[in-house]
């Protein structure tokens, strides 16, 4: 995108260099055309040269007449063909060659005509008419103020001819200038553009680089701490059994009295709630230690093939004393007869067990529970634990799975755990390289499947 | 006095009259040149460095001389007029080579004397061409004859600048070739 931006930018750049330059030596050239044209005042000297030719027209007659050296009658008749030449050749130039005067023009006229009259009387002198020279003479003289006007016009049109042609360069050469100083000033903007953005990519990128090693410092922070916290959880976690273990059993022989009967017999009441409290706190920190072990990734699965049916069976038969306080029927709907399957089978049994204790806590008494196990159509299998209670509601599905969560806990206050569960069940099944879908529609009931990938199927009762 | 003052002039009259006779007759007599000097006017002169063997005292033509080294027709603007004009005569690098011009610069001289120096080089590298006829008019001193150089602005769009107007000699008298 910035690249593309800056492509543009120089294309910009380019173009408007181009047409400047253009337009610059465009108005030189119209410079170089106007100086031209100040040389080109040749049209200006025909006048001067009209005056020269009669003059010597003049002296070529006088030479004759008195029969100086050299003049001869064809003389004579030269002479006049170039005088007659010059005063005809001007109005017949091109209009940038002549004078643009009315006064000129009208008496370059009227001298043309002059020397129309004249063209059949040179013919007859040049024929012989040699007496006719002295009235050729007067004839000629009488048009004497004409021919010098002629040549005064001349001089003077041509100076102001020039001078107009001077202003006018001195304007080209003025907007030469401005378009130069326009195009520098315009170069100087575009620099500067170029090197703000510059000096500002610069600063960009030094800060990003600047952001991303703080980043890459606050990641190795956040991974070490993490590691140190599950490396202090899978260490603290097996500490913490080793105490509960002597609470557990003292407190169960207290409650049960092994040793005789408690006095008074609320002894017997808080050393059961003792036992419990420990148990619950025993599955939390086993869930801790599982959840601690994955984090870490130091869970390795006993991976091992066997028959799925008698695990369903297992985990039925032993939450029915839960069930059955729960006042909660769980049944097994529709299984695969005969089939197999390559898995930890301590694993696989905590994940149904869990997703059949969730479903029995999260259901009103006189639920029903449901297990059943199916293939999907490219050999999957499908573990599904449904329940009819009242469901997840929607903007809680994604939560449910985060460990510590606990549904709506003003809904089923009364229902125990620390939220691991489906965390848990979640991680483990995804070391299976499966995963865990959680649908409900936040009213009638959750549906838990664990999808096990088709490699891990084997013998699909076929 | 008057009658003896008179007496040898008259003389000297009859001397020179029968001398232009004898003139005459020998240029009569001469089989070259003789009848050219009396019919058709020599228009343009070349001198210089050209055919010595050839032309030991420089080149003459006459108008019809100048047309047989090869004639042709030219419609271009010039310098001096308005819009394109029709022109007859050859062009110059014929005329040099009919010569045997041998030079780098040709001066140009007119008949009211303007003299003007062109570069030989001219006359190939731009065409540039002996105008004798305009539109349909033989060339006469009247009207910028008996020849004009040309530079054929319609060919070569850079003449159309001061230094070959200034090369552009009418009524042109003699080539020089240096």
């Amino acid at each position: 995108m910035a690249r593309r931006r800056s492509l543009l930018f120089l294309a910009l750049l380019a173009l408007a260099f181009a047409s400047l330059s253009a337009s610059i030596f465009f108005l030189i050239d119209q410079t170089k055309v106007r100086l031209n044209e100040t040389i080109y005042d040749r049209g200006g000297l025909s006048g001067v040269q009209i005056q020269t030719h009669y003059e010597r027209l003049m002296s070529a007659l006088v030479g004759f007449e008195y029969q100086l050296p050299g003049a001869s009658i064809e003389k004579v008749a030269l002479e006049f063909d170039i005088a007659y030449e010059r005063i005809n050749a001007h109005p017949t130039r091109p209009p940038n060659d002549q004078f643009d005067d009315p006064e000129f023009t009208a008496l370059n006229a009227n001298l043309s005509r002059q020397f129309e009259i004249f063209v059949p009387k040179i013919d007859r002198l040049v024929a012989g008419e040699t007496d006719m020279i002295p009235l050729l003479m007067a004839e000629f003289e009488a048009l004497r103020p004409d021919i010098d006007r002629l040549a005064s016009m001349t001089i003077q049109l041509s100076a102001e001819l020039r001078d107009g042609n001077r202003r006018s360069n001195i304007l080209a050469a003025e907007r030469v200038a401005w378009l130069i100083i326009v195009l520098a000033t315009l170069s100087l903007v575009f620099v500067l553009l170029i090197w703000f953005q510059y000096v500002k990519a610069e600063g960009q990128s030094a800060e990003l680089l600047d952001l991303t090693a703080s980043l890459r410092d606050a990641n190795a922070r956040v991974e070490a701490a993490s590691r140190a916290k599950s490396e202090f959880l899978a260490h603290m976690s097996h500490e913490l059994r080793t105490p509960l273990n002597s609470i557990l059993a003292f407190s169960e022989v207290i409650r049960d009295g092994v040793l005789g009967k408690c006095e008074p017999a609320a002894y017997s009441d808080y050393a059961g709630d003792i036992h419990n409290s420990s148990r619950h706190l025993l599955g939390l920190i086993d869930g801790l230690l599982d959840l601690s072990r994955i984090d870490a990734q130091q869970l390795d699965l006993q991976d091992e093939e066997s028959e799925l049916a008698p695990h369903i069976d297992w985990v039925i038969s032993l939450v029915a004393n839960i069930s059955q306080r729960a006042q909660v029927t769980v049944t097994l709907r529709e299984t695969v007869p005969g089939l197999r399957i390559l898995a930890d089978s301590r694993r696989l049994r905590q994940m149904l067990l869990n997703l059949v204790d969730n479903a029995i806590k999260f259901s009103d008494p006189g639920g029903k529970v449901f297990v059943s196990a199916g293939l999907s159509e490219q050999g999957q299998l499908m573990l599904t634990v449904e329940d009819n209670g009242r469901g997840i509601p929607e903007k809680d599905l994604l939560k449910v799975l985060e460990p510590f969560h606990r549904g709506d806990a003003g809904a089923y206050h009364a229902t125990q755990g620390a939220g691991l569960g489906l965390s848990i069940v979640r991680s483990l099944i995804q070391v299976h390289g499966g995963h865990l879908t959680i649908d409900s529609d936040g009213k009638s009931g959750t549906t838990a499947t664990l999808h096990f990938p088709a490699e891990r199927v084997l013998g699909a009762g076929v | 006095m008057t009658a003896e003052r008179q007496r040898p002039a008259a003389t000297f009259r009859a001397i020179r009259r029968i001398g232009r006779g004898l003139i005459v007759l020998l240029v009569l007599l001469s089989p070259l040149g003789g009848a050219k000097a009396e019919t058709a006017p020599v228009i343009l002169t070349i001198s210089g460095k050209i055919d010595a063997g050839k032309y030991p005292d420089g080149a003459r033509f006459d108008r019809a001389a100048l047309l047989a080294l090869g004639s042709q027709a030219l419609t271009t603007e010039t310098h001096f007029t308005r819009g394109p004009q029709k022109f007859e005569g050859i062009r110059l690098s014929t005329l040099l080579d009919a010569v045997g011009a041998d030079g780098s610069i040709l001066a140009a001289t007119a008949l009211d004397g303007y003299s003007v120096e062109l570069p030989i080089e001219d006359a190939k590298r731009f065409g540039v061409f002996l105008a004798l006829t305009w539109n349909g008019v033989a060339m006469k001193v009247r009207n910028k004859g008996p020849v004009w150089i040309i530079y054929p602005i319609s060919e070569h769009p850079e003449v159309n600048d001061e230094i070959y107007s200034a090369r552009s000699v009418w009524q042109l008298k003699t080539l020089t070739v240096k």
